[in-house]
């Protein structure tokens, strides 16, 4: 398997673990990983000012895939949603296809529609698969209770083509059993993590953190487990702030699901860049508590 | 107060016709969008159900100027969860377009785009963060996208980035 790897603005800039850990595992799973030069920023931040350019952005980014003749692997959920979006659109609406095209064609760029575009879900458990994973395992974890969090575009809008079940996601669970752990169900896990309020509403994006991970903790789950790089910001980078704002100490071991892969792996925690986690993870060891 | 003279009863097909817009006139107003809605949860300002009511009633202005379209989190739990398959979360992205193009834009994504445009991407790449990542031992990430600013000139409403 060979993917073009689309990194997107803020895991190649600031969550440095995710990247560092999706390229430790990768390869021990026969995924190879090709980096293209010109990636520019999927568009969909920008998306509420302007639709076309979302649209332009994310159709020059596949374009650019095309060209090599590559599929796209988008591990932020967000740029993930958005190129996935654009090829729905411009693959059902070839007078919408024809305006891109335009803005493109300056670069020499055409989108066709002949790149397909996975998710972190998809490869992990749609293409590698639980059972190939399983044999990698090397360092199982033990006893540990794991909340998942899916993050909003990795499972919604389900109409688009999603990497899992919108109101019941169990993929990063089976994932995550054959790790060793025990994940368990709890009554916020489809809850938003306030991320892209920060922009406007800084304080309520950090409630939207304090609130969901309060209540993981309350259920006295050992660990929470994500995958996008928005949330883990939420979730690891600003756990303290986000206790403030809820009046809890939050004490809340924060991994990505690629991380806990490649302990389990046996990779060492440097490679996986688990010194860049903020949140308190060192209770989390392999072989269990 | 609501008073009929103030109303513009096309601003609905106005909307309809943006990308996302098409499905506004389904809406019944049950209610599952507000909900499910977790921003509504915490700030009463936003009321996606009555966000709606407004732009079917007509209330052009007051939708496009106001404050709370903006504060949406794009969770997509709406979108999912509509029975009549509305498509909330991309109204209110139509809803911000036309904002954006008659002047009401709020300030943090005036930013975004301008940064976009600029940089190409949210968080530019200077030499530092290339030298951050080969500490880390990843590739550096090269520039090239000088030809996005035609891009986001040719799409960008005029005035949100000079």
């Amino acid at each position: 398997m060979k993917y073009a790897l689309y990194p997107g603005c803020v895991m190649p800039t600031e969550q440095y673990a995710y990247e560092m850990s999706i390229r430790e595992i990768m390869p021990k799973l026969d995924v190879d990983l090709v980096d293209l030069k010109g990636f520019s920023c999927c568009g969909e931040p920008i998306k509420s000012v302007n639709q076309m350019l979302t649209l332009s952005l994310s159709a020059r980014n596949i374009a650019l895939a095309e060209k090599e003749g590559l599929d796209i692997f988008a591990p932020c959920p967000i740029c993930h949603l958005a190129l996935c979006e654009t090829k729905r659109v411009l693959d059902s609406d070839s007078s919408m296809k024809e305006r891109v095209n335009k803005h493109l064609s300056d670069e020499g760029l055409t989108y066709t529609g002949s790149s397909d575009i996975v998710s972190i879900l998809d490869i992990l458990y749609d293409k590698v698969g639980v059972e190939k994973i399983k044999q990698m395992v090397k360092k199982p974890f033990k006893d540990l209770k794991a909340a998942t969090h899916y993050g909003c575009h990795l499972i919604r809008p389900s109409e688009i083509g999603r990497s899992d079940d919108s109101e019941n996601p169990q993929k990063i669970e089976e994932i995550l059993k054959t790790l060793g752990f025990k994940p368990d169900y709890y009554p916020e896990k489809l809850d938003c993590c306030g991320g892209l309020l920060t922009a406007n509403l800084p304080e309520s994006a950090l409630t939207k953190t304090g609130q969901k991970l309060q209540s993981v903790q309350d259920q006295g789950f050992d660990l929470f487990v994500d995958t996008c790089p928005w949330c883990h910001r939420q979730y690891d980078s600003k756990q303290i702030k986000a206790g403030e704002t809820v009046a809890a100490k939050l004490e809340m071991p924060v991994f990505y699901l690629t991380q806990l892969i490649g302990l389990s792996m046996g990779i060492s925690s440097d490679k996986l860049g688990l010194n860049l986690n903020l949140s308190p993870i060192d209770k989390i060891k392999t072989g269990g508590k | 107060m609501i008073d009929s003279k103030d109303l513009d009863p096309n601003f609905k097909y106005e909307v309809a016709a943006e990308i996302g817009g098409a499905n506004i006139n389904r809406c019944f107003a049950c209610g599952t969008c507000t909900a499910g809605c977790p921003v509504r949860e915490i700030d009463e300002k936003y009321n996606p159900r009555k966000i709606i009511r407004m732009v079917l009633l007509g209330m052009r202005e007051r939708v496009l100027k106001s404050d709370f379209i903006w504060l949406c989190s794009t969770c997509y739990t709406c979108y999912d969860r509509c029975p009549q398959d509305v498509q909330l979360t991309s109204i209110m992205t139509a809803l911000k377009n036309i904002a954006a193009r008659e002047g009401y834009i709020h300030p943090s994504f005036k930013e975004q785009a301008r940064l976009v445009s600029k940089f190409g991407r949210l968080y530019e790449i200077e030499d530092f963060d290339n030298k951050k990542r080969e500490k880390l031992g990843l590739p550096p990430i090269k520039k090239n996208f000088d030809d996005i600013t035609k891009i986001t000139k040719d799409t960008l409403p005029k005035g949100v980035i000079q």
